[in-house]
């Protein structure tokens, strides 16, 4: 997959697509150090951002075009995919909370989401990560929801090989959603 | 002369003569003639002439997934411009946006928000 690295974003969903609008590559994927206003569980409204200081793991991914009712599903199979790959690089366990949140013990350490825009028959398909791996600290109202694999498990993420392990399974589960 | 063309699957035979009286133009059972001093008294524009625009008729748009309907962000009577949103359906995580996918105007909106609804469900309708 192609990697495209910001330092800050306002938001990785919204770059990829603005740059799929321009330019449409699938697997394209757009990571960025921090972001300053991460889509969230309302998408964004109400001030429900995702905090998304340096240190965790932030990025979308264009997707192929598939039918929107199999990007529903890819969107909650990524959610395990995740808890899966968290548990090779820890050995701890991450629970799914269905759809797409996950969580470390009682606290959300990621969580997935996925966005449509579709103009007739044009599509434009978008997937978002954001996944608390070195994040240090957390403000005071996220204190007791959010934690990071930093702060449980003391150990350093390296995030860059993690990105490859997660992307090198979303490559496979592509493989059986893609239209052929 | 005479010839046979073909446009949006319909055929149309065009025979042109030309007689004492003018330009005799036949296009499939029509005849028309054109002098050079008068104008023609019928004026008869083939379906291939009408501009792309004029022969649009209303379109309905139909929800792609079941979910919940979102935000609805136009109104009945409100011009719309190709690619504007109108309106999300959320399905589990995933947030569907429907664009307009031509420029039009809203002629009938089906839904509200908070509403279920099924795929292919009639969500507004464009002219």
């Amino acid at each position: 997959m192609k990697i495209l690295e910001f330092k800050v974003l306002e938001s990785t969903q919204k770059k990829a697509f603005e740059i799929a609008e321009k330019n449409f590559e699938p697997k394209t994927v757009i990571l960025t150090k921090t972001q300053t206003g991460g889509i969230g569980r309302k998408g964004g409204k109400e001030g429900d951002f995702w905090w998304s200081p340096e240190g965790g793991l932030w990025f979308s991914i264009i997707l192929p075009k598939f039918l929107p009712e199999k990007l529903e599903v890819f969107t909650n199979l990524l959610s395990f995919l995740i808890a899966k790959v968290i548990f090779e690089e820890t050995g701890e366990k991450i629970f799914v909370k269905f759809p797409n949140d996950l969580y470390f013990h009682e606290k959300k350490i990621g969580g997935v989401m996925a966005q449509n825009k579709i103009c007739g028959k044009n599509q434009v398909s978008v997937a978002g990560i954001g996944i608390n791996t070195n994040v240090k600290e957390f403000p005071e109202n996220l204190k007791d929801k959010a934690t990071s694999i930093f702060l449980e498990t003391k150990k350093e993420i390296d995030n860059k090989k993690f990105l490859e392990k997660i992307l090198k399974e979303i490559e496979k589960i592509l493989l059986w959603f893609q239209e052929k | 002369m005479e010839f046979e063309i073909e446009f949006n699957g319909k055929k149309f035979k065009i025979k042109i003569i030309k007689t004492a009286e003018g330009t005799k133009i036949k296009i499939n059972e029509k005849e028309f003639i054109f002098t050079e001093k008068e104008k023609p008294n019928k004026i008869f524009t083939p379906q291939f002439l009408i501009s792309k625009k004029e022969i649009l008729e209303k379109e309905k748009i139909l929800a792609p997934i079941p979910g919940e309907l979102g935000e609805v962000f136009v109104k009945e009577g409100e011009k719309i411009k190709k690619g504007q949103k109108l309106l999300t359906i959320f399905a589990m995580k995933t947030e569907n946006e429907i664009l307009a996918p031509r420029e039009g105007i809203v002629e009938k909106i089906f839904v509200k928000k908070g509403e279920k609804v099924q795929k292919d469900q009639e969500l507004l309708e464009i002219k």
